[in-house]
């Protein structure tokens, strides 16, 4: 049952780094949120697994709730696209 | 004999709740198109997500290693349990919402689309906003405004 | 009956089978043509990964642990809500 829950802890944080790179290179502002959503609860189980109960309470109020509320809130009064450089 | 009969009932919506989620999981990645990906995500959400947490509430009442805590535990579950159940209709209802009044996509051939006979115009819109501006007496707002994203 | 070892079981099979449904919804999150589609992915992702929480909570015998589902499920609905605001209406009220 350990090698279980490490087997899912390497495959929980390989597809959180592949998110964050995702969302670090795409032009839509919006997708780049949801994608930076995804990561958010990938990490959140990651951390569950680690047994750290206080560190997902609080990770996730603040990365999926909080951050994109924030952040749709601010593309709403701003661009959505980003321009080239 | 009783608990035994809880612990079996609980372990099988479990098994069951989770082969309802790979189907799920298979269907959202094979579907063609958005509508019919919502058909597998609606699955997903209650036979995967409703059911299997009501029977880890069922297992929780009568898991003896967990002592005196269990019926916190389950008490936990079944908060889950009804949450999920109101939550996810709701959810995936809007996001459907967005995604047809929004034009989000490409929409796929119907043979008939009732809800979009029942829309009114673009220019109908603009037709009404125009008769309010010249009457400003009456200040009645136009039912639905589209807005292109 | 060893209701320890027969939970464990369970456990096992629900787990890898979790872990498949898992890697499959971020296949589809990658994929995803549209904006939308993410979405839809994030929601089916974290409504498993609540309940996924619960059954390893009986597991790991702590209810702290457990008790994180219901952020989960509470916060993730948030994320719907604001979409289809910021798509229909255009701006956001918070």
């Amino acid at each position: 049952m350990q090698e279980l829950h490490l087997i899912i802890l390497a495959i929980v944080v390989s597809f959180g780094f592949v998110f964050s790179y995702l969302a670090m290179k795409e032009h839509d502002l919006l997708k780049a949120l949801a994608l930076s959503s995804v990561q958010s609860t990938f990490f959140a189980l990651g951390f569950y697994i680690l047994a750290a109960p206080d560190i997902v309470l609080a990770y996730l109020a603040i990365a999926v709730g909080a951050y994109t509320a924030l952040v749709i809130l601010a593309i709403s009064k701003t661009e959505r696209y980003e321009v080239g450089e | 004999m009783i608990s035994e009969i809880i612990f079996i009932t609980g372990s099988m919506a479990i098994l069951i709740g989770a082969i309802y989620d790979l189907i799920a999981a298979i269907g959202l990645l094979r579907f063609p198109d958005f509508y019919m990906r919502t058909h597998a995500a609606t699955v997903g959400t209650i036979g995967g997500a409703t059911l299997p947490v009501f029977g880890a509430g069922l297992v929780a009442l009568v898991y003896h290693p967990l002592g005196s805590q269990r019926f916190f535990m389950a008490g936990i579950a079944f908060t889950v349990g009804i949450l999920i159940l109101v939550i996810a209709p709701t959810g995936s209802h809007s996001i459907i919402s967005a995604v047809y009044f929004g034009r989000i996509g490409k929409k796929p051939k119907l043979i008939v689309d009732q809800l979009e006979e029942d829309l009114p115009k673009r220019s109908d819109v603009a037709e009404l906003v125009r008769e309010h501006e010249e009457l400003p007496a009456e200040e009645e707002e136009p039912k639905f405004t589209f807005r292109r994203v | 009956m060893d209701i320890t070892g027969a939970f464990n079981a369970v456990l096992y099979f629900a787990a890898v089978i979790y872990t498949f449904a898992f890697v499959l919804y971020g296949v589809r999150a990658i994929r995803g043509p549209t904006t939308a589609d993410i979405i839809l992915a994030v929601d089916c992702l974290s409504f498993d990964m609540a309940a996924f929480m619960v059954i390893l909570g009986i597991y790991f015998k702590s209810i702290m642990l457990a008790s994180g589902a219901i952020i989960l499920a509470l916060w993730a609905f948030m994320l719907d809500i604001y979409y289809t605001k910021y798509v229909l209406y255009g701006e956001v009220e918070v």
